[in-house]
């Protein structure tokens, strides 16, 4: 066990973090982690990786022990969990890249993404083994989101590639009631599927 | 709809909630933490005290390293010579560090690093030797 780049740097900041602050910042890079898995998969580059549980600790891991041990700089603007997610993007991008078989010195390598590499273009030429599976998530999605006009309008605007800041605007409402309307999605979402099992 | 845009759109959907998440404050996540039970957050919890309790040991053995090495390279120079790169004035003041310095032996190691006053010396004796190279 050796002491990174940024260890020192990166300790000023750990040691005026609160367990409560860790605790956010895993769940909230926990959920970046199974969002983010559950996409790649969609175009069948991250299966046969790491998925699940088993994905979600991997992932979570090294997103904390590569600032704990300074291997990964934690940048002055980023907050705990920010720095986390970027953390994890760039390795599930890298596990993605290695499964795409492309050469390690062309790996994609995120060192200040945006919240742009959040979304991804999906092959067309993807595996279609699973789209079964697929048509019936996005149903429910749709059926989740019928007959609630800022749900609807919602789905429209995701079918058209709009992202939060648009989305938001389209609806009148700030960014941060979306988290509202996604958590009513995910909840009707939730009831209909376990009707349908 | 064809797989792809299917597909398209779940991405789209995917990607819109890690933008939501991203955005997030803490007080939001803190509020809905305190609804749920996770166990396996305190699980990560606890190997992330451990890993920064490992690493603050290796921490501490580099830094006892990096002093005795600094010792070791500054006894090999000799007191008297050290005391040159002082003005009278200067050396006055660090005579009994001086003294301390010189009685030190390699049995001493330990209280070195504990010793602050002592690695203050070490870092003006250091500082000043690298200005006269």
């Amino acid at each position: 066990m050796s002491l990174g780049t940024y260890y020192y740097q990166n300790q000023k900041k750990l040691c005026s973090v609160s367990d409560t602050e860790w605790r956010v910042a895993i769940h909230k890079t926990k959920r970046h982690i199974s969002l983010k898995v559950k996409q790649k998969t969609l175009s069948g580059v991250h299966a046969g990786a790491r998925l699940g549980a088993e994905a979600l600790d991997h992932y979570l891991g090294i997103s904390y022990e590569k600032i704990i041990n300074g291997n990964w700089e934690w940048k002055e603007t980023f907050s705990l969990a920010e720095q986390m997610i970027r953390i994890v993007d760039s390795e599930i991008n890298k596990e993605v890249e290695k499964s795409k078989t492309v050469k390690a010195k062309e790996m994609k390598l995120i060192s200040t993404p945006s919240t742009e590499d959040f979304y991804s273009t999906i092959d067309a030429e993807s595996s279609e083994d699973d789209s079964n599976e697929c048509e019936k998530q996005l149903k429910i999605v749709e059926a989740a989101a019928k007959e609630d006009i800022q749900l609807e309008i919602m789905l429209e605007a995701v079918k058209e590639g709009k992202k939060r800041a648009e989305i938001a605007d389209l609806l009148e409402i700030n960014p941060k009631q979306l988290d509202k309307l996604r958590e009513k999605l995910i909840a009707k979402a939730r009831t209909l599927q376990s009707a349908a099992v | 709809m064809k797989t792809a845009n299917t597909k398209q759109v779940l991405s789209n959907l995917y990607g819109l909630m890690m933008e939501i998440n991203f955005h997030r404050s803490h007080d939001e996540v803190l509020e809905e933490l305190n609804n749920i039970s996770d166990s396996n957050i305190d699980a990560h919890l606890v190997k992330i005290k451990r890993l920064s309790m490992k690493l603050k040991a290796v921490e501490n053995q580099v830094r006892f390293k990096k002093v005795i090495d600094q010792f070791a390279l500054l006894k090999s120079k000799g007191l008297d010579e050290l005391k040159k790169l002082f003005g009278p004035e200067e050396e006055q003041q660090l005579v009994p560090l001086f003294r301390k310095f010189e009685e030190l032996t390699k049995e001493d190691e330990q209280s070195i690093v504990e010793d602050q006053e002592l690695l203050r010396l070490l870092d003006v004796l250091k500082d000043k030797l690298d200005e006269s190279n």
